[in-house]
């Protein structure tokens, strides 16, 4: 269990950026979401945070999430949370995705495939069409039903009472498995004519993928729900 | 009836009456009845100790919110069958966490036949797995592969039960197999799969 006072030690205001980012450089696109701009010298967090406008307690937070696995946030770090800023930073992380790492994904696959020159290798391409359009659609949902909702709701603008949090819950379809199958996939089913490097390489980038989309899904259920589930109650 | 070994199983029930019944027909079949809990509290702090292999629960006891599996719940091993009782129809959501479902109305020989069937097919599936390392072709069963190919080609579930003279849920239990043995879970990648594999043409699929 990893407890504040370690988190703190680790991601902290007074602990410098370039410490933070040697302690786990999978938080180098959680920078960038944040805003927060490489080159920033000797810089801490708390330097750093002001400069963003981010809290340093949701920066901890954020920390805590990419780095230890299975972390899960205590009633105390969910209800110190401000749903704007969160709202903020998951509406980047779907731009990161759809325009960032997907697409170069999504070129590697190419190649990787072109290397193979078979016609069931294709169908790795279609595939990943299909996924691209589903994780396009999840995020779209998200970014024009759910976060309005929420930044509606925390401003204390009512709502037409039409829409909650449950629903969202309810339907919050798991985007990971598709990208599952295609890691087994690739991992163990394409034939071995591929390039073993191309292969290697796209394997690396989806597992990477993976790994961020389960953490962005577990922020989704496990701190936005309740923090809005609370602002529904007390909006009653 | 005997099975060729003395599978341990343990039964969470809220109705004495039907736990009772099914504990007599289990031992008459041959298991051992470990335990009987009615609630799944309870039943979860003697798991650990009893170790069942097969663990019969009735649905209407499962965590409405869904928030746990059934299985993580329980603290089962994956080995371990989990097998929904049921007295009467039931929704596919409610079921999808079980590998077996029964009802209060099968005869008590076939109940036993399954139980034996299924978990000699687990226990062959972990030879097989011990061996897939070696053995660079899939290992899925004959049945597995028949099921596979229809999927890909399309085929509903209860479709493919009513070709196949089997019951819906067979099938379902077939295909959770076949995502547990390859990993694959979506229809798209499991059609893949077949065709990567040659159990099926593209031309069939599209």
């Amino acid at each position: 269990m990893n407890t504040l006072s370690q988190t703190s030690g680790l991601f902290g205001e007074h602990v410098k950026l370039a410490g933070v980012v040697d302690t786990n450089y999978m938080l180098l696109p959680v920078l960038e979401r944040l805003g927060i701009g490489l080159g920033f010298g000797e810089e801490s967090v708390g330097e750093a945070c002001r400069r963003a406008g981010v809290r340093p307690s949701f920066f901890v937070l954020l920390c805590a999430i990419h780095t230890f696995d299975d972390y899960v946030p205590d009633a105390a770090q969910i209800e110190n949370a401000d749903p704007l800023e969160l709202i903020a930073y998951l509406r980047n992380s779907h731009e990161y995705y759809s325009r960032r790492q997907v697409p170069r994904l999504r070129e590697k696959l190419d190649r990787l495939v072109a290397s193979c020159r078979s016609a069931h290798s294709e169908l790795l391409s279609r595939f990943f069409d299909n996924y691209q359009r589903e994780l396009d659609s999840h995020f779209l949902y998200e970014d024009e039903k759910v976060f309005p909702y929420v930044e509606d709701i925390a401003q204390g603008r009512p709502s037409d009472g039409e829409y909650s949090i449950e629903r969202f819950e309810q339907n919050h379809e798991n985007i990971d498995e598709k990208l599952d199958d295609l890691k087994n996939i690739i991992l163990k089913y394409l034939p071995d004519v591929c390039d073993e490097t191309l292969r290697t390489d796209a394997l690396f980038d989806i597992y990477r993928l993976r790994d961020d989309l389960e953490r962005h899904t577990m922020m989704e259920n496990k701190i936005l729900v309740p923090l809005v589930e609370k602002l529904e109650e007390a909006g009653r | 009836m005997k099975g060729s070994a003395r599978y341990r199983i343990a039964i969470v029930e809220p109705s004495e009456i039907v736990a009772e019944g099914l504990r007599h027909l289990l031992v008459t079949h041959g298991f051992d009845v470990v335990s009987i809990h009615d609630r799944v509290s309870a039943a979860a702090e003697r798991m650990s100790r009893t170790t069942p292999q097969i663990v019969f629960v009735n649905p209407s006891l499962l965590d409405p919110e869904q928030r746990h599996t059934l299985r993580s719940a329980l603290d089962l091993p994956q080995e371990a069958l989990l097998v929904a009782l049921v007295y009467g129809g039931f929704p596919d959501r409610l079921t999808a966490q079980f590998d077996e479902v029964v009802s209060v109305f099968e005869e008590p020989g076939a109940i036993a036949r399954r139980l034996n069937a299924a978990m000699q097919s687990r226990e062959s599936d972990e030879t097989a797995s011990a061996h897939a390392a070696t053995d660079p072709r899939n290992d899925l069963s004959e049945r597995e592969r028949e099921i596979l190919v229809a999927v890909a080609r399309g085929y509903m579930n209860k479709e493919i039960a009513d070709r196949h003279n089997i019951s819906i849920h067979t099938v379902i239990t077939h295909r959770k197999n076949i995502t547990r043995k390859t990993g694959i879970k979506t229809v798209a990648g499991l059609t893949i799969y077949a065709i990567m594999n040659g159990l099926v043409d593209m031309n069939d699929v599209e």
